[in-house]
């Protein structure tokens, strides 16, 4: 068991192209880290230096107490699970899980117990004699998890080791790797590029973002106080609702498109940082569950009216699409290139999502009321993208 | 109807090519066992009683046995060593991270691109100068080195449609290069190896013209040189001829006879996936 210290590795690939800017990032022996981003963040260029099947073109790659930058991925003592299982067609599950003891000329006695151990453990045990061809995307998925356990090594690796399953399956499998994690207790370094998986997974999360890290902290931070935009727009789902807002001279009103949100003194002494926005523009956030119908349960001081667009009853909830005629913040294209835009149509429809009560009175086509509290609003500067607190 | 039409085209298309195939190995068999004179009345008749004489006469003639002999002594090695360094280059070009991989891929290529004919003279002078004509050692490392080449771009293209994954795995799990050759490329890639091998031998066990100038003495003859002295100028005896040919084909029909269904599969990976 060991611990991966990250220290300000960087990767630029021959043809110059940057993947992966001074990654800083330590997990800790025993824990869950799960790096999450939209496609060509970094994420898995950074798995993979940790691996050591790419070089480190600078910076400092620490397992455990050794500096590992030159180290093959041997000596690292590291067992990965690859997205599309890797798992080594012509030979048995149980050859598949017994490979890497076999080359470390473990005894064929213990072999064939660690083997059974792990077979144990995954509900393998049935399957050792079948060929990987013959097995199902779930079976495949867990003997690449018997691959990596039986080792012991001293770090884990994953990258997407879920996402070639059906939803279903993924959803059993999160807390099934979770399990077994626990219970070998390794420093796991965990890639996805889905966020409600890093939330439900993740000890920590980190968030990258065009190679660069843009926060590392647990899941309910990140949801509760996001470092920047970025974060903000990309964890959570419904996304949060991000517009652009103007700040009165005096602080006290948020003005969101027509409407003025009376917000008292409570706003800047809730979050001092606001007071060099007075007059000026910035990004207001609101969670979609933070959007509650205007009512005697829900008395706030400001209220936003906004046109539903339509509902979706969940049954145990019911999400509000909503446009008001302030200009949404977020990118068309979030997910695929990380750019985050003030979308500014000429004519300002901000869409936006509320998660409200079953029961409450909304009806698509008519207008609602939204109570609004200035305490669990988020701000960020809409140039550099930074949180305002 | 459209397609029992299309179907019943496909299928004489297909007859007409399985006739022409197995045409001229009929000719060979049945006029191997007619008598000379009865040929040349009629080339393409069929024969009216069977007769042996002409493979006692192709025996006595030349010295069959010994020649094929000599091919094996040649083709066998040869085979096994241009197969075996033809995978071991295919697989450092595709999953080996090496510096001007490419350049020196290319430069093979350009090789296997030259003409045998060319190299045919330089190689004769060679051979001539240092005195290694007729000595089976230099003539199984020249056909092995001649053949690489093609294999390596053959194997080349197989193992490519090994995911890279699979070897990162075995890299992760602690699998040396030499490891990972030996335990995943190789099992994974043999279909494909299988296939090389034996186009080679085809190769070396129909050449003529390399076998001429390396081994010409009547000790170190291969078959088909030996075969080539039954066509005359202006006497040939064809049904012995044919007798001879029929033989020598023998072991290549064997081996595809042997290994048909591995063949095809190397012959159909990568393009099928």
């Amino acid at each position: 068991m060991a611990s991966i210290s990250i220290e300000e590795v960087s990767k630029v690939y021959p043809n110059g192209f940057n993947a992966v800017r001074d990654l800083s990032l330590n997990v800790a022996e025993g824990e869950f880290m799960v790096m999450v981003g939209p496609s060509g963040c970094g994420k898995t260029t950074a798995l993979r230096m940790v691996a050591g099947l790419e070089e480190i073109t600078s910076g400092t790659l620490r397992i455990g107490d050794r500096v590992a930058n030159q180290l093959t991925s041997k000596e690292r003592d590291v067992a990965m699970v690859f997205q599309n299982y890797a798992l080594y067609p012509h030979m048995s599950v149980a050859e598949n899980i017994a490979f890497g003891l076999s080359l470390r000329k473990t005894p064929k006695v213990e072999i064939k117990q660690k083997v059974a151990e792990a077979a144990e453990i995954l509900g393998l045990t049935s399957l050792l004699d079948q060929k990987p061809g013959l097995l199902s995307g779930g079976q495949r998925q867990r003997v690449a998890m018997g691959r990596a356990i039986v080792r012991d090594p001293s770090i884990f690796l994953m990258d997407e080791p879920l996402s070639n399953l059906d939803a279903k399956l993924r959803v059993q499998m999160r807390t099934e790797v979770r399990r077994i994690q626990r219970r070998i207790g390794v420093a796991t370094l965990y890639v996805t590029h889905d966020q409600t998986e890093a939330m439900t997974m993740g000890d920590r999360v980190a968030v990258m973002r065009a190679g660069v890290l843009q926060q590392c902290d647990q899941p309910q931070v990140l949801y509760n106080q996001p470092a920047n935009l970025f974060v903000a727009a990309f964890i959570g789902s419904p996304a949060m609702n991000l517009f652009d807002a103007t700040l009165s001279e005096d602080g006290t009103t948020l003005r969101l498109g027509s409407q003025d949100l009376a917000m008292g003194e409570q706003l800047i002494q809730l979050r001092p940082g606001l007071a060099a926005y007075r007059g000026r523009r910035l990004v207001v956030g609101l969670r979609a569950e933070d959007l509650p119908v205007y009512g005697n349960e829900n008395a706030a001081q400001a209220v936003l009216k906004a046109h539903v667009e339509t509902t979706e009853n969940l049954g145990s909830e019911l999400l509000v699409h909503f446009s008001i005629d302030a200009a949404r913040v977020g990118g068309e294209n979030l997910g695929d290139t990380g750019e985050l835009e003030i979308v500014a149509a000429i004519d300002i429809i901000g869409e936006g999502v509320a998660r409200v009560e079953p029961r409450a009175p909304v009806r698509a086509g008519e207008d609602a009321l939204f109570a609004v509290f200035p305490e669990r609003l988020h701000f960020f500067d809409p140039e550099s993208q930074i949180a305002v607190s | 109807m459209q397609s029992r039409l299309s179907r019943g085209l496909v299928f004489v298309v297909l007859c007409l090519i399985g006739v022409t195939t197995v045409y001229p190995l009929l000719f060979m068999a049945l006029n191997s066992m007619r008598s000379t004179q009865a040929f040349e009345l009629n080339p393409f008749g069929l024969p009216t009683h069977l007769s042996l004489s002409s493979y006692s006469a192709l025996f006595s003639t030349v010295p069959f046995f010994q020649s094929i002999l000599h091919s094996l002594f040649v083709v066998v090695p040869a085979v096994i060593l241009a197969t075996f360094a033809s995978s071991l280059a295919a697989f450092v070009f595709t999953k080996v991270p090496i510096k001007m991989g490419n350049v020196l891929f290319w430069t093979m290529l350009m090789i296997m691109f030259m003409p045998g004919i060319v190299v045919l003279l330089p190689l004769y002078v060679e051979v001539a100068r240092t005195g290694l004509s007729n000595n089976f050692a230099p003539a199984i490392l020249i056909y092995t080195a001649i053949n690489i080449p093609y294999g390596t771009y053959l194997l080349r293209s197989n193992f490519r449609s090994i995911p890279d994954s699979v070897v990162e795995a075995a890299r992760v799990d602690g699998a040396s290069w030499y490891k990972i050759y030996l335990r995943v490329i190789l099992p994974i890639g043999k279909p494909g190896i299988i296939t090389v091998g034996i186009l080679t031998f085809l190769n070396i066990w129909n050449d003529l013209f390399i076998s001429l100038v390396l081994l010409h003495a009547p000790n170190t003859e291969m078959v088909t040189p030996t075969l080539a002295q039954l066509s005359g100028k202006y006497t040939s005896n064809i049904p012995v001829l044919m007798a001879g040919l029929l033989l020598g084909a023998l072991p290549t029909l064997i081996l595809y006879f042997a290994t048909a269904r591995v063949f095809i599969r190397g012959m159909l990976s990568g393009a099928v996936r």
